[in-house]
């Protein structure tokens, strides 16, 4: 995968600074919180006004789109057509809003926004952020945005910030797939997702073949085994 | 105040209106549902950003006053649509509107005739906001 070369790289510890500076501002304003899930279309409806609207959003042959961002009008669309997918795969609403909120936190004074194929008053131009399906956004050979990559990293660090999960996670043994599926529930997140953040946390290895581990060391133990 | 300009307005007032009681649309949904109003979350985001095809009814309007405690007659004026019940009640206090309509129903009178008759009585009724102002 080919990243865009000319946007600025954020390390991963400035997207999680601002995403637990954004769980601050909302704490601030609505009460701290002490429990999943974050309420991710709170903090874009109530504390950021960004309108959340449902509308048809035309596909491409080659890509599906969940969301846009228009940051001119501080409005978040959310593709109606793909209403069942959003019922369908839990947390993908929650990871939508988050991702979408990452690029108007992290990327809104960018000025190469991309033009929203969606209607328009004449001579209106209409900027903003597309997000196509991941999938398939990322198996082609196109550079994949590096915007994308950091709104998914934020929306990581937003959905899941370490102090309410080290707290969540006591008692449970991640390895275990109905802990795992009793956490995601609890944080509203995809399985997937919840996975990616706790690697990251080092407090879970996910082997090449899918298969949990408390750590990477138990893993190669396990290996050596065979 | 044009269709749009109506729909844009009413919109605006709704989302202004459910902010300031910390609820999200879903939430917003729901208190309707409670009122017997049955809407959806696609809808009412429709609604808050003027993306209805046509004004909400008035069932769905009434609703939107009760758990937003917000004045009925306001956000009906507000969409642009005309409350039956306040119609039937200007007609009783002003018998000639009844005559008017009946004639508009004949159709003894066009749409052009109309439009120039509203627009005079808009120029009379600002003379004379001006003439008091003055005084």
């Amino acid at each position: 995968m080919q990243i865009q070369p000319n946007v600025s790289y954020l390390p991963d510890a400035v997207l999680e600074a601002r995403a637990s500076r954004l769980i601050g501002r909302y704490g601030q304003a609505y009460g701290a919180l002490s429990e999943f899930p974050v309420p991710v279309e709170r903090i874009a409806d109530l504390l950021l006004e960004l309108d959340l609207l449902w509308e048809p959003i035309p596909d491409t042959p080659e890509t599906w789109t969940l969301a846009y961002l228009d940051p001119a009008i501080r409005r978040i669309g959310l593709n109606e057509t793909h209403q069942a997918h959003f019922d369908t795969f839990f947390g993908t609403y929650e990871f939508t809003l988050a991702h979408e909120i990452g690029h108007f936190e992290l990327h809104v004074l960018d000025a190469e926004l991309a033009p929203l194929p969606l209607s328009a008053q004449p001579g209106e131009d209409r900027r903003g952020y597309l997000c196509r399906s991941q999938g398939r956004a990322a198996s082609t050979a196109q550079p994949y945005d590096r915007r994308e990559l950091q709104a998914n990293r934020f929306a990581s660090f937003l959905l899941l910030p370490e102090d309410l999960l080290r707290p969540a996670v006591r008692g449970l043994d991640l390895t275990r797939r109905p802990d795992l599926d009793k956490l995601r529930r609890l944080c509203r997140v995809s399985l997937e997702a919840l996975k990616i953040r706790l690697q990251g946390l080092g407090w879970l290895y996910v082997a090449p073949d899918g298969a949990l581990y408390h750590s990477e060391a138990e893993a190669q133990g396990q290996g050596r085994l065979f | 105040m044009s269709p749009i300009l109506h729909l844009t307005a009413f919109g605006q007032r709704i989302k202004t209106l459910r902010r300031e009681r910390k609820w999200t649309q879903g939430q917003l949904a729901e208190a309707l549902a409670k009122q017997g109003v049955s809407t959806t979350v696609s809808y009412l985001s429709k609604i808050e950003n003027a993306h209805v095809e046509a004004v909400p009814s008035e069932d769905v309007i009434r609703g939107l006053a009760a758990v937003l405690l917000e004045s009925a007659d306001e956000l009906l004026e507000l969409a642009g649509r005309i409350d039956p019940r306040s119609l039937q009640a200007a007609i009783s206090e002003q018998p000639a509107a009844a005559g008017l309509l009946r004639r508009i129903q004949n159709g003894d009178v066009t749409s052009e005739q109309l439009r120039r008759w509203l627009r005079e009585t808009e120029r009379n009724v600002r003379g004379s906001d001006a003439d008091s102002a003055k005084r």
